[in-house]
């Protein structure tokens, strides 16, 4: 069952010793945290490296928190906190990573080309999660109303495994086209009205 | 829903279409029907298609991040990534009085650099003569070679009563590889 305690009263737990407390903010933060890395970094395809971002932020929060750092004001307080270091924690990997500009404010459509999908660069932490999260629902309920064979489909496509893989699965889809249109058809579902 | 987009990439009215196909392409990193320019000129004059760019895009980073998490050894993966940072470093609770810790890189592995340095340059050299060689008492000695043989770039072997170190065919050849390259070891912070 889980703990339906708040993070700030788990943290004052854990400022009383009791360390289990942070397998609990660990397992409630940890996929919020890697949505937003993913979404942060310049090198969101490379999954070990955003599975470090997430290690290392977390190795902070643990450090910060036995430092008692963190002060409670109020509620969801400890979450803006978390995503201030983790987004922190971002810039700092990857500018160690490669020596890359840290924020780009104008994108659309001159740099485009070459920058292609860091124009949400600048949003808060806390909004950009809230965003991921709002997505995260509409992508469950769109994906429940879709076939089993579409869910495989979709399954596969978030797997990123490449066409000519689905396409050895997908015996329905005699081409490239045909599968790429069905794709297309299908994720026209999860844009908004 | 978009009712613009839904009917279909087969309906030839819609000329976003083959660009919303492409769009997929680009965000799933699969090969286009067109060239990136292509694409990337008619988004800077289409809003339909920018914001389909970055639905599709969010949507997508949204379902990856969130396939890749449920995989069991993705959850595996985080499970040790968990027990690896509660694990205890530097934290000996009541059992040692206060005091302050020292940063075990500083203080040993300079001295392996220049152990592993003299070894790389001078060749085996008896265990007794190493405290002269890296600068330190027996003890640090002891550790630094403790600390080379933990990683395997060192061997130990006894001729006639005598132990000698020296280093591993593999770091005799990284030794020569840097060697050009006017590498020098840092002395350590105060």
């Amino acid at each position: 069952m889980s703990d339906t305690r708040a993070d700030e009263q788990l943290v004052e737990a854990f400022y009383e010793n009791n360390n289990d407390v942070f397998d609990i903010l660990f397992h409630r933060h940890v996929e919020r945290v890697r949505a937003l890395m993913r979404g942060k970094s310049w090198f969101k395809d490379d999954d070990q490296y955003l599975d470090e971002l997430v290690g290392q932020a977390f190795e902070v929060l643990w450090q910060c928190l036995k430092d008692r750092k963190f002060k409670t004001q109020g509620a969801g307080s400890f979450l803006r906190w978390l995503l201030g270091i983790c987004q922190l924690e971002c810039y700092k990997q990857d500018g160690n990573r490669a020596n890359l500009p840290k924020t780009t404010s104008t994108l659309f459509p001159a740099s485009f080309a070459n920058i292609p999908v860091r124009a949400k660069q600048e949003a808060e932490p806390e909004d950009e999660v809230l965003r991921n999260e709002q997505i995260n629902e509409q992508l469950k309920e769109v994906l429940s109303k879709l076939t089993p064979r579409e869910q495989e489909l979709m399954q596969m496509v978030a797997d990123k495994v490449p066409y000519k893989d689905i396409l050895k699965k997908f015996s329905e889809y005699k081409s490239v086209e045909s599968l790429k249109d069905k794709i297309y058809r299908i994720r026209q579902r999860f844009n908004p009205e | 829903m978009n009712n613009k987009k839904v009917n279909g990439a087969k309906n030839a009215k819609d000329p976003c279409e083959k660009y919303g196909i492409a769009i997929t392409d680009y965000i799933l990193g699969e090969e286009m029907d067109m060239p990136r320019e292509e694409l990337f000129n008619h988004l800077a004059s289409c809003e339909s298609c920018r914001k389909d760019l970055e639905n599709w895009r969010e949507t997508y980073s949204v379902m990856r991040n969130k396939t890749y998490m449920e995989k069991p050894e993705t959850k595996q993966k985080y499970q040790e990534m968990l027990e690896r940072i509660k694990a205890p470093k530097c934290n000996p609770g009541d059992k040692l009085p206060s005091g302050t810790d020292i940063d075990i890189n500083k203080e040993y592995g300079w001295h392996a650099g220049i152990l592993w340095r003299h070894l790389a340059e001078q060749g085996p050299t008896k265990e007794e003569d190493i405290p002269a060689k890296i600068q330190a008492d027996k003890d640090k000695a002891k550790i630094v070679t403790g600390w080379l043989m933990g990683e395997k770039k060192v061997c130990l072997r006894q001729v006639k009563g005598v132990k000698y170190i020296y280093l591993t065919k593999d770091e005799q050849e990284k030794y020569h590889q840097v060697k050009g390259m006017a590498i020098k070891l840092d002395q350590p912070r105060a």
